[in-house]
């Protein structure tokens, strides 16, 4: 298994700042049921990160923890101005697809 | 040599005669003194409450791997009836035991039985037990320490520690135990100290590992199980574990809340046990790598120094104490 990684913390601020997200008073319904599709991905994604050990050089990983920033960069945006809800919620897509890319690799 | 051949014509031992007897008797005197050849009798009893409760601390570890498994695979087989999308049977990590699949406790389990071991065997060498249940300890610790990934205990450490268990039995036990101590002590130093290390990491929920795989879950009860059943509308369909995708109604949304609110209290409440364990059991174990260093410089010392030993004997008590409140429900 896996120490705590740059990954997971990264991971963990997504989750934070989705929960923030969703508690914003002028998110709707299906926006929020959106996140939470997000929110559902990364709660499996930190499961397989417990279950194995990872590459943490290479550029496979370098790239996921990096779209992890932008998407905690946008999710931070769009609690500040909640119009770029729908680019937070691409970035955070971006994202785990390169978490998952860098398990497959495990 | 006869009597005869050793006495001088005029019935005086030879110096050379007087010089053998006299070797002789301070070879004895060293195998049977406490503190030169053997170990006294507060010596054993420290190594042996050391050994005790190396296995009783090994034994909670146990319970504790078992017990993070056991409500994991509940509150994520609730979490699926409830229709979680963090729970997918299709993927091993993120089914029902998560990442705590059994061939993962098994290697934990393997973890705790060496230290186990390793407490018994400590216990047989200074217990003046039979030697072939010495013998056999020390092969089952050597057997346990090989199965474990990450564990390291390499051919030369694992012969000599055969080798000197073999030697056990005998006339002059006593001289060998000290002996026998100090090898298996030393010769198994880094090897305990991984185990130590590997055990303490599992049981810390903050590090990515075992324990982590309970909050984790219970964290995804409270962000997005919840979330998600707050947010259902009537009409929205939904696959509920077993029962597989149905159309909710009011009144299936209403028990989904109910049910959903009963298992984060649930899980809050597991969470929280853990967490406390986890803390208790981490104490325990940095005091167990205190204890444990102690013992490995005290086995080093040419003659063991009684005074450390009696401080050692005061630390294992309160360790004891330590274990026996983690072990009140």
């Amino acid at each position: 298994m896996a120490n705590t990684l740059l990954i997971a913390k990264r991971i963990q601020l997504s989750k934070q700042r989705l929960d923030a997200l969703l508690a914003h008073e002028s998110i709707t319904r299906a926006q929020a049921k959106e996140l939470l599709k997000q929110r559902a991905a990364l709660d499996r994604e930190i499961m397989r990160l417990i279950s194995v050990n990872i590459q943490t050089a290479g550029e496979e990983y370098d790239a996921a923890t990096e779209a992890l920033a932008k998407a905690n960069t946008a999710l931070a945006d769009a609690i500040d101005d909640i119009d770029q809800i729908g680019e937070a919620i691409n970035k955070v897509t971006a994202a785990v697809k390169w978490v998952s890319k860098v398990l497959e690799m495990a | 040599m006869t009597t005869a051949e050793s006495l001088s014509p005029g019935g005086v031992r030879s110096p050379s005669v007087t010089r053998t007897k006299l070797l002789a008797t301070l070879v004895l005197v060293a195998l049977v003194t406490p503190g030169c050849g053997g170990l006294s009798v507060e010596q054993k009893a420290a190594t042996a409450r050391f050994g005790a409760t190396t296995g009783e601390l090994a034994d909670l570890a146990d319970v504790a791997f078992r017990t993070t498994r056991a409500d994991v695979v509940d509150l994520r087989s609730r979490m699926f009836e409830l229709g979680s999308t963090s729970v997918d049977l299709n993927a091993s990590a993120t089914d029902l035991d998560g990442p705590l699949d059994l061939e993962q406790l098994e290697k934990r389990l393997r973890a705790a039985a060496a230290l186990r071991r390793f407490g018994e065997l400590l216990t047989l060498l200074v217990s003046d037990g039979p030697a072939a249940r010495i013998r056999a300890s020390a092969d089952d610790l050597i057997g346990e320490v090989r199965a474990i990934d990450g564990v390291g205990l390499s051919e030369d450490r694992a012969d000599a520690i055969a080798a000197l268990v073999a030697k056990i039995g005998g006339w002059f036990i006593a001289g060998k135990q000290k002996r026998a101590l100090r090898g298996v002590v030393l010769d198994t130093n880094t090897t305990i100290k991984d185990l130590i290390s590997l055990i303490e990491r599992d049981l810390d929920p903050a590090a990515l590992e075992w324990t982590a795989a309970l909050t984790e879950t219970v964290e995804s009860i409270h962000g997005t199980l919840m979330e998600e059943i707050r947010l259902l509308d009537p009409g929205d369909k939904r696959t509920l574990g077993h029962l597989g995708e149905i159309e909710l109604g009011q009144a299936h949304i209403a028990v989904l809340q109910a049910d959903s609110a009963r298992l984060a209290l649930d899980a809050t409440t597991r969470d929280r046990r853990v967490r406390a364990t986890a803390d208790d059991m981490n104490i325990a174990l940095q005091k167990l790598r205190l204890l444990h260093s102690e013992l490995v410089t005290l086995v080093q010392h040419k003659e063991h120094d009684l005074g450390n030993f009696d401080w050692l004997v005061s630390q294992i008590r309160d360790l004891q104490s330590h274990l026996t409140t983690i072990m009140r429900p």
